[in-house]
């Protein structure tokens, strides 16, 4: 149970055509699934808040189940799903390579309000500066982005767009006094939500621009 | 190949293979001026400008060097990693053989 009193509850399930769903990050996967559910019990009825399957088409169970301070759902569990959805995979396919699954390899997911995907381009000059976007989830109009070493920060994001269905987010980093290293970046929304993509951003010495250009046609 | 008459679209395409956006890249395309017309395919806009404006209207877009059209073009940012593309329509008046066309861009990889 959270502060505001949402109760979590994670597990598996074989129902893919009528377990309740709610803003669910995938459809039934097949076989069966892990699923992750958070309601909100009230006097006379309970509001479904969010429920969502997560695994592939085989086998996946949900095992271990925690919330942080945050209230992001942290779930572990197993799989036996080639095509489980990864996300920032440490092992992007089963120890044994994708095309054999020695069954049961773990899995960790966690879901929130929010996500950092994927960082482009992951590396800058600190020749001048280095436009960055963002790919995930739950970024809203109005967040900061910082370069971040050991918590502080070394750089802000200037001109700073998310798009309307927050996924994408855009930033401007002045990179000249930015010592050459690797960086997290962290973006915080207007309503204090953050996400950080650890290690995710090197600062190279020097760099520069580098045109191209080419006439491509005719259409 | 370009048939006379028959307005032909081709994309002016950049990008930037650095580390470090660009910032008021210059683009440039020349043509012979006998061989070809052309035209922008992207709409432009006057920027907004108190006090004394420039009459932009009085500006040539483009700049007449013996046979040669040099058409130079401003591209605001080109992000590190990033690339686009502004299509031009070109039109050939007459008949003709090979019409060299060239673009480049400063500063160049």
């Amino acid at each position: 149970m959270d502060s505001s009193g949402d109760i979590y509850f994670g597990g598996v399930s074989a129902s893919g055509g009528d377990y309740p769903l709610k803003d669910s990050v995938q459809a039934f996967g097949g076989s069966n699934d892990a699923v992750v559910s958070e309601i909100l019990p009230g006097a006379g009825s309970t509001s479904l808040i969010f429920s969502t399957f997560l695994g592939g088409s085989a086998d996946d169970v949900g095992q271990g189940f925690a919330l942080d301070s945050q209230d992001n759902i942290h779930l572990s569990g197993a799989t036996d799903s080639t095509d489980f959805p990864v996300v920032n995979a440490l092992q992007t396919e089963f120890a044994d390579g994708i095309a054999s699954p020695d069954h049961n390899d773990a899995f960790v997911a966690e879901f929130g309000a929010g996500l950092i995907g994927q960082v482009t381009p992951a590396s800058g000059g600190n020749f001048g500066s280095t436009t960055i976007v963002l790919n995930g989830a739950g970024f809203e109009s109005g967040a900061t982005a910082t370069l971040k070493s050991g918590g502080s920060s070394v750089a802000s994001g200037q001109f700073v767009k998310a798009s309307a269905d927050g996924a994408t987010l855009r930033a401007t980093f002045d990179l000249t006094s930015v010592a050459p290293g690797t960086y997290d970046v962290e973006v915080v929304n207007p309503d204090t939500t953050s996400f950080l993509a650890a290690h995710s951003f090197t600062v190279v010495a020097g760099g520069g621009a580098k045109l191209w250009a080419n006439l491509v046609g005719r259409s | 190949m370009i048939r006379v008459g028959t307005p032909s679209t081709f994309n002016l395409a950049y990008g930037n293979t650095g580390l470090n956006d660009a910032y008021f890249a210059r683009l440039w395309l020349t043509f012979p001026t006998a061989n070809l017309s052309y035209q922008i395919g992207t709409t432009l806009t006057q920027p907004q400008i108190t006090g004394n404006p420039i009459d932009v209207s009085a500006v040539p877009p483009d700049v007449k060097v013996g046979s040669q059209t040099i058409v130079p073009l401003i591209v605001p940012v080109v992000p590190a990693g990033g690339s686009g593309s502004i299509p031009i329509v070109f039109t050939a008046p007459i008949l003709g053989t090979d019409i060299p066309l060239k673009t480049w861009i400063n500063p160049a990889a």
